[in-house]
């Protein structure tokens, strides 16, 4: 036994441990740094991140016209946007599937009384730059573009069916100032339709 | 000393004893999950996930989930059912497993299956929490659908191929597994 556990192995499992609890207690504190972009919604006006600087929040929401799953979603994502809005939370929706047009984007939004921006992002330049793989996907970012929760908006896309509203969870957690619990979960999604590179 | 004997003895016959019952329930496992009547679809849980993962029996493993509802899902499906009938079940199996819920197994997932013609084996999931399953698979993988993950045959993942895919790329990622790992 002594030899095992002599003082040389003492020494370096001790460093071994400071190291791993200095590592996972440096990953805690950090949030991931979102980029700012611009991109035009589907009336032509140019949205950046950056012009929400004064919000407490600014939610982006990957979304599509013809995902059966994103689409069981556009009242959950209404009732959001009503409850939220007045809070200084900006709600902006992104539609980067190669298949669907501005004119199908804009037809979409209308037609599910979306009352926030939805920019259209040619050659999925945005999905590609937040890694964004499926629709819907949310990312809730602060005033400084950290992110504060990224993923699914809740945790069935039955709406009967949900337990845990997660995306409300981070928001009244962030309106409250106390730090998201959750900072990422995943759900099941369709795959945001990408052009070929 | 004489002791020590008699328990050895003792430790040796319950060990064999234990590990000839796992084998049997690992083999009446076998025989159910990977059912040849591929119209029956069972619950995929975490444990029988991790038996078909650890249970490859020198065999590579493609998974592929999808679901009803997606679109890219129902167009590579027949590619699949391709696949299936070009490899001997002996060498690979083929396994599918959907991310529709467990009470649609006989008004949407039975259907489809029936429609395609499957000749391989199908699950649903059935995790208490998505996000398990999608870690458990893949933990860079978001889970968009379809998705398609290829295991060597000691159960390692070599390879995870996300978004439709032809007949001719799964082939060709298979070949690789076979041939490198």
């Amino acid at each position: 036994m002594s030899n095992i556990l002599n003082p040389v192995s003492i020494r370096s499992i001790m460093v071994l441990f400071i190291f791993l609890l200095f590592s996972i207690s440096s990953q805690a504190g950090e949030l991931k740094k979102a980029e700012n972009f611009t991109l035009k919604d589907y009336k032509g006006k140019s949205h950046s991140l950056t012009d929400y600087s004064d919000s407490k929040a600014v939610i982006l929401m990957f979304i599509a016209t013809r995902c059966p799953i994103s689409n069981a979603y556009n009242p959950r994502i209404v009732k959001l946007y009503d409850d939220y809005h007045n809070k200084n939370v900006v709600f902006i929706g992104i539609n980067s599937n190669k298949l669907e047009d501005v004119e199908e984007v804009a037809e979409h939004a209308q037609k599910n009384k979306f009352m926030f921006p939805v920019l259209k992002d040619p050659n999925n330049v945005i999905a590609d730059k937040y890694d964004a793989q499926v629709t819907p996907e949310v990312f809730v970012l602060n005033s400084n573009l950290e992110i504060l929760y990224h993923g699914r908006i809740d945790d069935s896309q039955r709406e009967d069916d949900v337990k845990t509203n997660d995306l409300r969870n981070a928001l009244d957690e962030m309106l409250a100032g106390k730090s998201v619990s959750n900072k990422e979960i995943k759900a099941f999604g369709c795959t945001i339709k990408r052009v070929n590179k | 000393m004489k002791s020590f004997i008699v328990m050895l003895v003792l430790f040796f016959t319950i060990f064999f004893i234990i590990s000839r019952a796992e084998e049997k329930a690992e083999q009446r496992f076998n025989e159910n999950t990977l059912d040849k009547d591929y119209l029956i679809v069972r619950e995929l849980s975490e444990t029988t996930l991790d038996s078909l993962l650890r249970d490859r029996n020198g065999k590579i493993l493609l998974l592929n989930v999808w679901a009803t509802w997606c679109m890219p899902c129902r167009e590579e499906f027949p590619d699949l059912v391709k696949l299936a009938k070009s490899y001997d079940a002996n060498m690979v199996d083929i396994v599918g497993i959907s991310a529709d819920f467990p009470d649609e197994i006989d008004s949407k997932i039975v259907p489809f299956l029936k429609e395609q013609e499957v000749n391989f084996p199908n699950f649903v999931q059935n995790f208490e929490k998505q996000e398990d399953f999608i870690n458990r698979l893949n933990e860079e993988w978001q889970g968009a659908l379809p998705a398609t993950f290829i295991y060597d045959s000691s159960g390692n993942q070599q390879r995870y191929l996300l978004g439709k895919q032809s007949y001719n790329s799964l082939r060709r990622a298979i070949e690789e597994v076979k041939r490198d790992f």
